[in-house]
């Protein structure tokens, strides 16, 4: 069986680290990135599935990472993760080509079926 | 009304004065040639005719004095009238005519009276002297004179006759005797002539060759005519220019016959003629003395004449030379009256072009300037009308409330939004002084702020003030700016308001929208650990005991992180809060700096803090030294922040000694503030940093404004920015 690549996109630690751990109990590799610039490094370097990404980053913020993503040849599926679940955020992120957002708190059940789907 | 005026005075030559000038005119035409007549009579013959004339000069003088007294009297009694209704210029005119009459009437009747009493006088004194007398005389000494010659000439006639009978030359023998003898006599005794007549024949004559022969064989024949025997003949007879008296001499001589000698003496003058002359003048003379008064009157009568002529004249000329100087004085009295009502649309016409005449054109032009400037005035003023209106609409209109206070501090101007905000009456606010209006205690923050600025005279702006009135409270920011005169004297203050309880209102519920969605975010931010945590552990708990402990351990462990750090955010937000009342007190603002720099000076070894402390700040200002240590604190951050923990910080303290407050400059080399967020900068819970509670600022701003001081935010240059605190002392 192959493992699906994540890549975690958020500058909170707390989230970071917990997220890596119940992907991993479901059997996924994890990599994770505090920033904007630095997930974008990894993703030049490695193919990922899927990638989880945060809306409000430092410097760099989700959209515009989003944005970069999408440019690239290679199109992993991206989902983001919005604290401020807005409708307006929503649908630019959709119409920009992200797949399906999270909203936090995020919830075990949602994330693991989100991502498994 | 000039022109009315104009009108009155047009209309003055009528016909009556017209048919007396003619009537005065064909008088005196009639006085010269009566004149006239009666003087080339030369004497005064007593007929009817002079009288006639002479009473006809009376009648024409009476009526000339007549004439002249109704024009006078009349022009004077217009003159009364003038003056009883006070028009202008009156007093004036009745002075000029006044003046012009005396002027001639008083010599005019000196040299009337004296004239005609030397006329008079004069008259009487010709006829008083005894021309009969020397008329008298005159004769006789003519008679005597024409008697004398007669004498002489019979005398030498006797000499002769006696000579010649005593000779005997009678004899004709003796002729040619007789004739030389007869020629030296002549000779001797100046005779014109001696001539022998013998029996009515002339025998010879001896005549002086100078007399004028023509008459002399009509004398010589008349004498023989008249000669009678024995009897002297004598005759005076006019001979040319003169006079012969002849004597002849008569004699018998006894054989030769009747002899007859004739003497004869020339007087080259006519006395004859000439006393006949003076016979007649004398009695020409006596006729006169008849006519003695005819005579006086008629002098009389030219002499009042000629001064009734002359008063005419003068008063004439009086009245015109008044009336061509007080006509315009007129005008110019009436325009100027007119001018005085307000009417600046006057102009006095008046073709005179002496100096009344330039007075008239300057007169004319200083009310064409007036009109002009007075023009110029209205539109200035209804200028400024517009203007004020246009403010005063303006300050009526606007929300903000504006109060002007003169340098005394009493109120010009308040509008009603002003009174509005400050709950004020309607009435009785102008002219007051600020500190009655605003005496009671919930003015006393706005009322020491307006005092402050009476005092230090500088600008204040935007000082939030509290007023509660009716158990609200309102918001206000208080705009205190200096009016100066030209000469840089302070004239007063205006005073701005602006309600910001409405605008606060709708700022809160902004900020306080952000802070919702802030704090949700920030909660939300560690729940998700928690939950995700939480629920890995009870997920492994059921399923797979597989590195159970591990997996406790670690969700354990960031449960507790996260919600520390839920608790340390719920913390800042209850000192905020609770933050505690200012305590000012002295305070050495360089040293609160230093201590709160070297703080930083030990963590963030990247940063270069550069001071520049001003001398001139005083040592001691009163503050609250935990407060503005927190303050500081708070800016540091922020630019620590900002220059993202390295680059260079730059603090500057100044004096203005104008307005006695200390200015602080806080630059950082950072990233600089968007313009846009400037205005949110200082609210609660604006924050551009992903962590941070959005308080810093906002504390920053509540501690200063509870100083009562100010801070603003500018661009750094080159980049980055910079705060600037400004604290009274």
């Amino acid at each position: 069986m192959i493992k699906d690549k994540i890549l975690v996109i958020d500058d909170e630690a707390g989230i970071r680290s917990s997220l890596k751990g119940i992907l991993e109990d479901e059997g996924y590799i994890i990599k994770t990135s505090e920033t904007g610039e630095g997930g974008l490094k990894l993703l030049k370097k490695q193919y990922f599935d899927l990638i989880l990404l945060d809306i409000w980053l430092p410097e760099i913020n989700g959209i515009e990472v989003l944005k970069k993503i999408k440019k690239m040849d290679e199109n992993p599926q991206v989902v983001m993760i919005s604290g401020h679940g807005t409708i307006e955020t929503a649908v630019k992120a959709t119409k920009l080509g992200a797949y399906d957002f999270l909203e936090k708190p995020l919830s075990l059940e949602k994330v693991v079926l989100t991502v498994k789907r | 009304m000039v022109n009315s005026v104009q009108n009155i005075k047009k209309k003055q030559p009528k016909k009556g004065p017209r048919i007396l000038g003619a009537i005065t005119l064909l008088l005196i035409v009639l006085f010269f040639v009566i004149e006239f007549f009666i003087g080339k009579t030369q004497e005064f013959p007593a007929t009817t005719i002079t009288t006639i004339l002479l009473s006809s000069l009376q009648i024409i003088v009476l009526l000339l004095f007549l004439i002249l007294s109704f024009v006078l009297g009349r022009n004077l009694i217009k003159l009364y009238l003038e003056r009883k209704r006070k028009v202008l210029g009156a007093h004036f005119k009745t002075k000029l005519v006044l003046f012009f009459i005396a002027l001639s009437l008083i010599p005019t009747l000196l040299l009337f009276f004296f004239a005609s009493d030397l006329i008079s006088r004069n008259i009487e004194y010709w006829f008083k002297t005894p021309l009969d007398k020397i008329m008298d005389d005159t004769k006789n000494l003519a008679d005597g004179f024409h008697m004398n010659s007669k004498d002489i000439t019979l005398h030498y006639a006797r000499q002769l006759n006696e000579a010649i009978e005593k000779q005997n030359l009678m004899n004709p023998k003796r002729r040619a005797h007789l004739m030389e003898f007869t020629r030296t006599k002549l000779k001797e005794y100046k005779l014109d002539e001696i001539s022998i007549y013998l029996n009515d024949e002339e025998l010879f004559a001896y005549l002086n060759p100078d007399l004028p022969l023509q008459d002399y064989q009509e004398l010589s024949a008349n004498i023989v005519k008249l000669a009678q025997p024995d009897e002297i003949v004598s005759s005076i007879a006019p001979m040319g220019k003169g006079e012969m008296i002849r004597c002849g001499i008569p004699f018998p001589i006894g054989n030769i016959g009747n002899v007859l000698i004739v003497v004869g003496k020339f007087l080259p003058q006519n006395y004859a003629q000439r006393i006949n002359n003076i016979t007649s003048y004398v009695q020409r003379y006596e006729e006169l003395k008849t006519q003695q008064n005819p005579m006086k009157t008629f002098y009389l009568i030219t002499l009042i004449f000629v001064t009734i002529l002359i008063i005419f004249a003068a008063s004439w000329i009086g009245f015109h030379l008044a009336k061509a100087i007080t006509v315009p004085i007129e005008k110019l009295a009436q325009a100027t009256k007119e001018v005085s009502k307000g009417n600046l649309n006057v102009r006095v016409e008046d073709p005179a072009s002496d100096e009344l005449g330039i007075l008239i054109d300057s007169f004319n032009q200083m009310i064409s300037d007036l009109k002009e400037s007075h023009h110029n005035i209205k539109q200035k003023t209804s200028e400024l009308e517009a203007r004020k209106k246009y403010i005063e609409t303006i300050l009526n209109n606007i929300t903000t409330g504006v109060i002007t206070l003169d340098a005394q501090g009493n109120i010009t101007i308040i509008n009603p939004s002003a009174r509005e905000m400050l709950a004020l009456p309607r009435k009785n606010l102008i002219g007051k002084s600020y500190k009655d209006v605003l005496s009671y205690p919930r003015y006393q923050e706005i009322l020491k702020n307006i005092q402050l600025g009476m005092q230090n005279k500088y600008r204040l702006s935007d000082k939030e003030i509290n007023i509660g009135l009716n158990d609200k409270s309102t918001t206000l920011t208080l705009t205190l700016s200096p009016l100066k005169q030209s000469d840089n004297k302070f004239s007063g203050l205006i005073v701005v308001l602006d309600n910001l309880t409405q605008l606060i209102k709708a700022q809160k519920i902004a900020a306080w929208k952000e802070v919702a969605q802030r704090v949700a975010h920030e909660i939300k931010n560690p729940l998700t650990p928690i939950l995700l945590s939480a629920e890995r552990i009870i997920k492994k708990l059921n399923k797979n005991k597989k590195h159970y402990d591990k997996i406790i351990n670690e969700g354990a462990n960031t449960i507790v992180q996260e919600a520390r750090a839920i608790k340390g955010l719920v913390d800042e937000f209850s000192n905020f809060a609770r933050m505690p009342e200012i305590r000012l007190q002295s305070t050495n603002i360089h040293d609160i700096i230093e201590q709160t720099v070297s703080l930083f000076q030990g963590v963030f070894t990247d940063i270069k803090f550069e001071k520049l402390f001003s001398s001139s700040v005083p040592s001691s200002i009163q503050t609250d030294p935990e407060q503005m240590k927190r303050v500081f604190i708070n800016i540091l951050d922020n630019a620590v922040y900002a220059t993202n923990k390295k680059g260079k910080i730059k603090i500057r303290t100044s004096f203005n000694k104008e307005f006695q407050r200390v200015k602080i400059e806080i630059a950082d080399t950072g990233h600089g503030i968007f313009s846009k967020d400037k205005d949110k900068l200082f609210l609660p819970h604006f924050s551009t940093k992903k962590k941070g509670t959005g308080l810093g600022l906002a504390i920053v701003n509540k501690v200063i404004n509870e100083h009562n001081g100010s801070i603003n935010v500018e661009s750094n240059f080159p980049h980055g920015a910079k705060f600037v605190i400004q604290l009274p002392t």
